[in-house]
């Protein structure tokens, strides 16, 4: 019992530790961690820290954050441990809203982020309304089918907003976007978007415990007073703000909201109480690393998406085969 | 406090489904007293799961009451029901690694306050749920390693962990071997004697005479017969609502369903 909450002050300890060591890190003037002392003595490594890396860094830790925290709501509530938003048309639906905004409606940025929850919300709400027509396997099966069905019906609507986006500039902008990127992040994209996801990630993290009891079967969770359908919705709709949110600003950035509360699942176990913190803690962590990655470690700047896609992918398949031996 | 004769009531029942398959359940009728035990029987389809779910307030009636202690079960609060009536499931699909302790202390859930999580007083709680059912040594486990008999068995101890005067059991007994069998009758006749109503479903004979001191013969719907236990079961009561021979023998003092 007492071990997990030592696990968790650590974890918060290193996530403070990753904190500072990113935002000391960059390729100017050379590669690798640069000295504070220079930091405070010359305006200009000031400004750059303070101007174009700590906005940078502060978004990375949300966004790990908050994926990884949506991932473990939609495992928890869908009762299964491999989905994350990405599968229920959640993250395209989002992106979708938010290049249309960026689009057709000139990129304001309070604009991109209520179209991005709509339309992330509407992604959701349509995999769900289609997951009840279909009639094939079990109910988490049909909602991973009638997932990828809206997420690909978004993706396409997507793929021609592109062929129409202006191929000199807003055309290469989106594209760099939507393969998940916090190179462009300025606190004018941040800062909006920090109150409403404290808000909602604030009602996850005080209603954590309660999340377990929605990965119960409906009847009972009913038997033990547990208002199913208001409790369910409230999770969601905050798990698609956090989600649309950090899309609105970030992009796609894939494989965090599966693999990172799976990991945190393996050293806290299921209880969600432990493991929504754990899953904040870790995948801030995480993202940040992978975002020093990405900006330090290659001259040329590479995707965070393509990062975390590339890590992701390898954790997911020895986490695969784990998964498999253990449920023989 | 008030000590009422009649703990659990259901008057005159009747529910169909949405489907329009005709009446799902009619005009069943059932009082149960503190510290009785009640098993509904009948044929696959025949109604049990559905008088259950109506009896935990899952479904409504179309006609007829539902009432604890004397006042009608709308007129609690859904907290309220919780702390009233407890359902162990036949089954449950679990995946994720709960601990038993973990997963029992769930049960807690209608005495806590919107943002309470499970406090000292509602661990002790659980774990004595876990010793009643004899799982002590599993209170570490996780639940997804266990065996059909013994998730059963914890599924109870989560039902007891919610401290209520009425238990409904769907089917509990059916993943039981025969010695956790035993152990399970012996359980619900102790919690009986602790003043606990129950209520529970089975398909098998057997477990409802050994289990019961009341029962309803149930067939497509509609209550045939109902009573204790030694006036309603008998042979051509069972052959009616089976729809197959049957012969009751007595062994030792317990009657025995034998079909051929």
């Amino acid at each position: 019992m007492r071990s997990r909450e030592i696990w968790l002050a650590l974890m918060a300890l290193l996530l403070v530790i990753v904190f500072a060591i990113s935002t000391l890190s960059g390729r100017f003037p050379q590669p690798g961690l640069q000295s504070p002392t220079m930091i405070l003595q010359e305006g200009i490594h000031r400004n750059i820290l303070l101007q174009i890396r700590l906005p940078r860094v502060v978004m990375s830790l949300i966004l790990g954050a908050s994926l990884s925290l949506a991932g473990l709501v939609f495992q928890t509530i869908l009762n299964n441990p491999m989905v994350e938003p990405g599968f229920l048309g959640v993250s395209q639906g989002a992106s979708f809203g938010a290049a249309l905004a960026i689009l057709l409606l000139g990129g304001n940025q309070t604009m991109i982020q209520i179209l991005a929850i709509l339309f992330g919300m509407g992604g959701l709400f349509l995999s769900m309304l289609l997951a009840r027509t279909l009639d094939v396997g079990h109910w988490v099966m049909r909602l991973v089918l009638a997932g990828i069905a809206i997420s690909a019906l978004f993706s396409s609507g997507l793929g021609m907003l592109k062929y129409y986006a202006d191929r000199m500039e807003r055309l290469p902008t989106l594209t760099f976007w939507l393969l998940g990127s916090t190179a462009r992040v300025t606190w004018k994209t941040v800062l909006p978007i920090i109150p409403p996801i404290l808000f909602a990630a604030t009602i996850l993290l005080v209603l954590r415990w309660r999340l377990n009891l929605l990965s119960l079967d409906d009847e009972t969770a009913h038997s033990i007073s547990v208002n199913v359908k208001r409790e369910r919705t409230i999770f969601l709709i905050c798990a698609v703000v956090v989600t649309a949110l950090c899309i609105s600003v970030c992009g796609l950035v894939g494989w965090v909201g599966m693999i990172i509360p799976h990991l945190c699942r393996k050293v806290f176990g299921a209880n969600t109480r432990y493991t929504v913190p754990a899953s904040i803690l870790l995948g801030g962590i995480l993202m940040m690393v992978c975002d020093d990655i990405a900006r330090v470690l290659f001259p040329a700047e590479i995707p965070l998406g393509v990062v975390t896609a590339i890590i992701g992918a390898s954790l997911f398949i020895p986490i695969m085969s784990s998964f498999s031996r253990s449920s023989q | 406090m008030k000590v009422h004769e009649v703990r659990f009531e259901l008057r005159r029942i009747n529910f169909t489904y949405d489907t329009g398959e005709g009446l799902a359940v009619s005009d069943v009728n059932l009082t149960l007293q503190p510290g009785q035990i009640a098993a509904v029987l009948g044929p696959n389809g025949s109604g049990k799961t559905t008088m259950l779910k109506l009896a935990n307030g899952r479904l409504k009636p179309e006609a007829g009451e539902i009432r604890y202690e004397g006042r009608p079960l709308q007129s609690y609060s859904r907290r309220e029901i919780g702390q009233r009536l407890g359902f162990v499931p036949q089954q449950e699909k679990i995946s994720f690694d709960y601990t038993v302790q973990e997963y029992v202390s769930m049960g807690r859930t209608p005495w806590l306050k919107p943002l309470d999580v499970p406090g000292r007083e509602d661990m002790e709680i659980t774990t004595e749920a876990i010793h009643e059912v004899g799982m002590d040594r599993y209170l570490n486990q996780k639940v997804t390693k266990l065996s059909g008999g013994q998730l059963q068995l914890v599924l109870l101890a989560r039902a007891l962990a919610q401290q209520t005067g009425v238990l409904l059991l769907d089917e509990a007994s059916s993943q039981l071997d025969l010695g956790n069998k035993r152990l399970f009758l012996d359980i619900l006749h102790r919690l009986a004697g602790q003043g606990k109503s129950i209520l529970l479903t089975s398909h098998e004979p057997d477990f409802a005479i050994a289990a019961a001191t009341k029962v309803i013969l149930m067939k497509r719907g509609k209550v045939l017969v109902a009573g204790p236990m030694d006036k309603v079961l008998t042979k051509d009561n069972l052959e009616t609502i089976y729809e197959t021979p049957i012969e009751l023998v007595e062994i030792g003092g317990r009657k025995v369903v034998l079909w051929t």
